[in-house]
């Protein structure tokens, strides 16, 4: 049985049209209209998609815009940390919290923790590693019955000097922040250069 | 109503769909084994509807996710029993997944011409991963946080667009509000879409296809309905009747009878993400605990293989089975897979439980405790029960903080406060009793110990901070201990710890320290070989050697042999116990420490007399307490232990009101308050660290709870705190002192500017003593008791005038000495004339009497004329000025004494009318060219002068 038009008014010409009968259009329209009708069609779906796209992907835009990032965080944030006065001389480390200015999105905080960091103190120089792992991420403790750094989650040990235990699942040493040695020498002020890195890597990469 | 029907029927063909899809033909019939489909279906639409209900009270935000997920969860109604079952429906829905895959490859379905769709399976796997991996994080617990985090930073290992994919997911380069926005947009909105369009697909083509079925001969076909759908039913039944009971932790207990405990309601929610906390408890769900556990097993830069490689690996060989599904072989290695990668999963997950409960598993397994591969897994296996009872104890101290209430005014409690705008981890960051032992252990704990000294062995505290110890001494250039000819260790004596606080200012605590063997009191413990196996072989390096030793009070520090503890030897058998009792009771009443708030009151009287003890033995020579006694050489009582006082001792020690320079070690932790930056511990902290120790923290079970001191407070205390003579050093627990006398100014000024050199202490011994005395006592100065002392020849040189000064060498001493030692009966005569006439040039107001007499009887004129003509060979104006007589070599003579003379010479002794050159040590202590940095104002100098002179009466 031939298809009928599911509108019991419509004429038999659409059903005779339907049916295939009569095509009024030569083949070549056809093409081209189904290919422009193609393309509006992908239009259309796709500009909405793309706008919402353009924000999607914001956080990696953005950042080439300002192209800036990369200098700012070659050096790393200067920060106060502590007081050689506090730390203790027999070369326990500390764990202290970083303060700084916090922006999430809209929000901007002075004053809020933003990491930690440990320090140690070697003569009158310290020695400041970033508290976070760089196995994975998370966040390093300080394990008073071994003497040594533990990470809570896949087990890297780290000495107190920051290497490695080794077989260790950290592709790196624990990272080092960069002490004003400056500062220290004047005021007993322990100032770091904090940053964060890319985790998973034997090279370590600031993060932006 | 038939006719309604047709009519439905014929516009929708409802009737046809329906009968389309009811009645399906199963060969065989219905069976058990077939309802795994149509419960994951079941499961997937009770996650739709829990979730959108979920969705309607949920708010994604870092301030605001957290406290949203707390309102459902403790504050609506049913709200944890929706969010039970979206959490534990989350879960079953994993495992049926398994069940399923297991079954389908078992079975082989996946065989043609079945592929597609166990690709599509495969493909509503990963979205049902992705979305118990996006919903971890909503609730934006501690928890939820760092598990995500790790999961987050292994995505930068993905090559090439790592980095970018990880900013991309969480809309930035940190965790913030974005990352939840993006979290929530992906869980609720995006995987749920793509679930729905591809689940559509996966039944689409199971009906094209038909059931897998298992035939049996001789078992008569069957349609889908009835039979399969009651199976099906049955099974969706079971399975909410098995979540609901995990949502009530199988407490049927307590489901019947109305008071489920609040940790059998549903999922539990950590403490509030806080990236700054250490949070080592961190553990994916469950069924991800095998991806955790690989990871340990991949080192270094191989990090990937763990990561990414082989669940990569293991998805692509997923995604060819069907094509080895071709042959018998092929099956068989298919189902091994299947199987193999389950017992995979199952041994890893049992593996990473166990290492998280090695304490129990190495008894079990009597491992060997001394191998340090088991140490080290014993170690981080304590860490984490720790952290995991500590993450417990958070989560529970938040639901009491956000529950808190003030005491108002009246004594009643104000309504809950619940959570301020800043957000719940707010609340936890300031509360005294989560973050002061934490503070402590940072910043005090190397020093104090904080421990219940009352507790049995054995009892569990919960707080024990013991870490003072004592090195052994070397031998001179050698890595090795120092012997004594009995072989024993000889150790450090010197001073390295500080006192124990547990119930500082309590009257145990204080009542203790009174006790003179306790306050010297030092135990020492078994030494402790290093950690190091290698050193704790060799036998004489020091580092076996270092021993910990407990010091409850003061015999660890530098004032173990101080005044204090002298005064205790020789003071305090003396004293009737009773008044010791009451001292200790009312000094320990100046705490004002909650936990005697009770027992204070009941004993007002005793604290009274107590306060009278106090100023009559403590407050004589050394302490201030409220309107008695000095500052300056002792710790100011006043308000001793309380918040303020506290406050003020740690930020800085060193101010008069505390140790000053008899400080012993303690750090200045707050000392600068304009410029909080520079400090070493913000007030905001120190404020945690005091209010935990005095228990000055929130708690629902007290009568009148207090809640913790703002910042801006603590802030104000210490301002507080160092004010020296603020009106509002009232001594609990007696009358309100009057504002302080001008002759106590002048003897607090003395005391805190003179005092360090001179005493002013009369024959008898009251006054005020020198610390060190290094210059004359001014008690009487310019009387003619002081000249006639200062002018003898056997005294002059003694401590008491100028025996410790750079002047005891100098030409007045051994004038003094050599001239006036063998006077004549004339001689004597005119050296009291003398003394008397220099005596009245200081118009002292003791001497007007005497002095009138004199200038009566001449003797002024017989004493001047002997300044001026001299005793034996030389005259007082051979060096100094008198009238108009005289050289300028030592100090003016003219008005020697007098106010003028006092108030300039103080001002400036090293003036050339008084000592020049020649000024030994004493300081300026008012030129108008210091303006601010001087050391007295010109006012407080009169003060002082008028003082010394004896002008101001008490
Ligand atoms: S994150 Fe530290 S070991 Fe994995």
């Amino acid at each position: 049985m031939a298809p009928r038009s599911l509108n019991p008014k419509a004429s038999d010409n659409i059903s005779q049209r339907l049916a295939g009968q009569n095509s009024p259009q030569p083949r070549r329209r056809g093409i081209l209209v189904g290919m422009l009708a193609f393309v509006v069609g992908i239009f259309v779906g796709i500009f909405p998609l793309g706008a919402g796209l353009l924000t999607f992907f914001d956080p990696i835009l953005k950042k080439k815009e300002e192209g800036g990032g990369e200098d700012d965080s070659a050096g790393g944030q200067l920060l106060r940390v502590g007081l050689l006065e506090n730390i203790p001389a027999d070369g326990t480390p500390v764990q202290a919290p970083v303060i700084a200015n916090l922006t999430d999105a809209w929000n901007r905080e002075p004053n809020q923790p933003i990491g930690a960091v440990y320090l140690r103190r070697e003569g009158d120089k310290v020695v400041a590693f970033n508290a976070i792992c760089p196995h994975a991420g998370c966040f390093i403790g300080f394990d008073t019955r071994r003497d040594c750094f533990q990470c809570p989650c896949h087990m890297s040990s780290f000495n107190l000097d920051g290497s490695r235990q080794m077989p260790s699942p950290s592709p790196r040493d624990l990272d080092m922040l960069v002490v004003e040695e400056d500062i220290l020498a004047k005021t007993g002020e322990v100032w770091v250069r904090f940053q964060n890195f890319y985790p998973g890597t034997a090279d370590r990469e600031p993060k932006a | 109503m038939n006719k309604l029907v047709a009519w439905w029927n014929h516009r929708t063909g409802l009737d046809e769909t329906m009968h389309d899809a009811l009645y399906e033909n199963i060969p065989s019939g219905a069976r058990w084994r077939y309802v795994s489909g149509s419960m994951l279906v079941f499961a997937f639409v009770t996650q739709v509807i829990t979730g959108i209900f979920l969705w309607m009270s949920y708010s994604p935000s870092s301030q605001t996710a957290w406290e949203s997920v707390y309102f459902i969860q403790y504050e609506m109604t049913g709200g944890w029993l929706l969010r039970g079952i979206h959490h534990f429906m989350a879960q079953a829905m994993v495992v049926l997944l398994g069940v399923h895959l297991l079954q389908v490859v078992v079975d082989g379905a996946y065989k043609a011409p079945r592929e597609v769709n166990y690709w599509l399976g495969l493909i509503l796997m990963q979205i049902v991963l992705g979305l118990s991996l996006t919903g971890y994080l909503l609730p934006w617990d501690q928890k939820g946080y760092w598990a995500t985090n790790v999961a987050t930073n292994l995505m930068t290992l993905v090559p090439f667009v790592g980095k970018e994919l990880q900013q991309v997911v969480l809309g930035g380069s940190a965790y913030g509000h974005h990352t939840l926005t993006r979290f929530f947009a992906l869980h609720a909105g995006v995987l749920p879409i793509l679930l729905v369009i591809f689940l559509g697909m996966h039944i689409a083509l199971f009906r094209r296809h038909g059931i897998t079925a298992k035939v049996t001969p001789g078992r008569p076909d069957q349609y889908f309905w009835p039979q399969q759908v009651l199976l099906d039913a049955l099974a969706c039944l079971f399975l909410l009747v098995l979540v609901v009971l995990a949502t009530v932790h199988f407490d049927v207990q307590g489901l019947v009878s109305g008071n489920l405990p609040l940790e059998h309601r549903g999922a539990e929610l950590g403490a509030p993400a806080d990236p700054s906390e250490q949070y080592s408890a961190a553990r994916p769900e469950w069924y991800f605990l095998f991806l955790f556990q690989l990871l340990k097993y991949f080192h270094g830069e191989s990090e990937w293989i763990g990561a990414l490689a082989i669940p990569g690996a293991i998805m692509g060989i997923l995604f060819l089975l069907p094509f080895f599904g071709r042959t018998k072989i092929g099956h068989a290695f298919s189902v091994l897979f299947i199987l193999g990668l389950l017992a995979g999963a199952g041994v890893l997950t049992v593996l990473a439980w166990s290492e998280d409960n090695f304490t129990l598993v190495a008894e079990r397994l009597k491992l060997n405790t001394e191998d340090p591969a088991v140490q080290k897994k014993l170690s981080i296996a304590e860490d984490f029960a720790v952290a995991k009872e500590e993450a417990e104890r958070d989560s529970a101290r938040m639901i009491e903080l956000v529950n808190r209430r003030a005491t108002m005014a009246g004594g009643e409690l104000s309504d809950r406060l619940l959570i301020p705008k800043q957000g719940a981890v707010y609340l936890l960051r300031n509360d005294p009793l989560t973050q002061g032992p934490k503070l402590f252990d940072r910043h005090c704990a190397s020093c104090h110990d904080y421990y219940d000294p009352n507790a049995t062995e054995g009892e569990q505290q919960r707080w024990h901070f013991a870490n003072q110890t004592q090195s052994p001494q070397t031998v001179a250039g050698k890595n090795e201990v120092l012997r004594d000819d009995k072989g024993n260790v000889v150790y450090d004596t010197k001073a390295n710890g500080a006192p124990n606080l547990f119930g500082f200012a309590s009257r145990q605590w204080l009542a203790d320290l009174l006790n003179p063997a306790m306050y010297q009191k030092v135990e020492y413990g078994e030494p402790v070989p290093s950690k190091d196996a290698e050193i704790a072989r060799q036998k004489n390096h020091p580092d076996n050697f270092t021993r910990p030793i407990k010091a409850p009070y003061f015999g660890n520090t530098a004032h173990r042999d101080g005044r204090m503890a002298a005064w205790l030897d020789k003071h305090i058998d003396k004293l009737d116990p009773q008044d010791v009792k009451d001292a200790v009771a009312a000094l320990s009443a100046q705490a004002q420490l909650r936990s005697q708030l009770a027992l204070d009151k009941q004993d007002a009287a005793q604290i009274a007399r107590g306060v009278q003890v106090i100023k009559q033995n403590c407050a004589t020579g050394c302490h201030r307490f409220g309107d008695a006694g000095q500052l300056g050489l002792a710790p100011d009582l006043t308000g001793y232990g309380s918040y303020e006082w506290m406050l003020g001792m740690i930020s800085d020690p060193q101010h008069e009101r505390f140790y000053q320079n008899e400080n012993d070690r303690m750090p200045c932790f707050a000392k600068d308050l304009d410029h909080p930056e520079k400090n070493s511990v913000s007030v905001r902290e120190l404020g945690l660290i005091v209010d935990w120790l005095r228990g000055d923290y929130y708690d629902p079970a007290d009568e009148h709870p207090v809640l913790p001191h703002s910042e801006e407070y603590a802030r104000r205390a210490v301002e507080l705190a160092r004010t020296v003579d603020a009106p509002s050093l009232a001594i609990t627990g007696s009358a309100t002192p009057a504002m302080p006398t001008k002759a106590e100014q002048a003897a607090a000024i003395f005391t805190q500017k003179c005092a360090a050199c001179h005493s002013h202490v009369d024959s008898a011994g009251h006054g005020i003593a020198a610390k060190k005395p290094s210059a004359p006592n001014l008690h009487g100065f310019g009387s003619r008791a002081w000249l006639s002392g200062f002018l003898d020849h056997e005294r002059i040189g003694t401590a008491e005038f100028f025996g410790n000064t750079a002047h005891a060498d100098g030409d007045m001493v051994s004038f003094v000495q050599d001239e006036l030692s063998d006077l004549d009966d004339e001689n004597q005569a005119s050296l009291a004339a003398l003394v008397a006439a220099l005596s009245a040039e200081a118009a002292l107001p003791a001497q007007q009497q005497l002095d009138a007499e004199a200038k009566e009887s001449g003797l002024l004129e017989k004493g001047r004329e002997a300044i001026v003509s001299g005793l034996g060979g030389s005259a007082c104006t051979d060096c100094h000025k008198f009238g108009d007589e005289g050289e300028e070599d030592a100090p003016d003579l003219t008005g020697y004494a007098s106010q003028a003379w006092l108030t300039a010479f103080l001002s400036n002794p090293a003036a050339p009318r008084f000592y020049g050159q020649n000024n030994d040590r004493m300081p300026a202590f008012h030129k108008p060219e210091n303006g601010e940095r001087n050391l007295l104002t010109a006012e407080q100098v009169e003060l002082l002068s008028s003082w010394l002179r004896g002008d101001l009466k008490d």
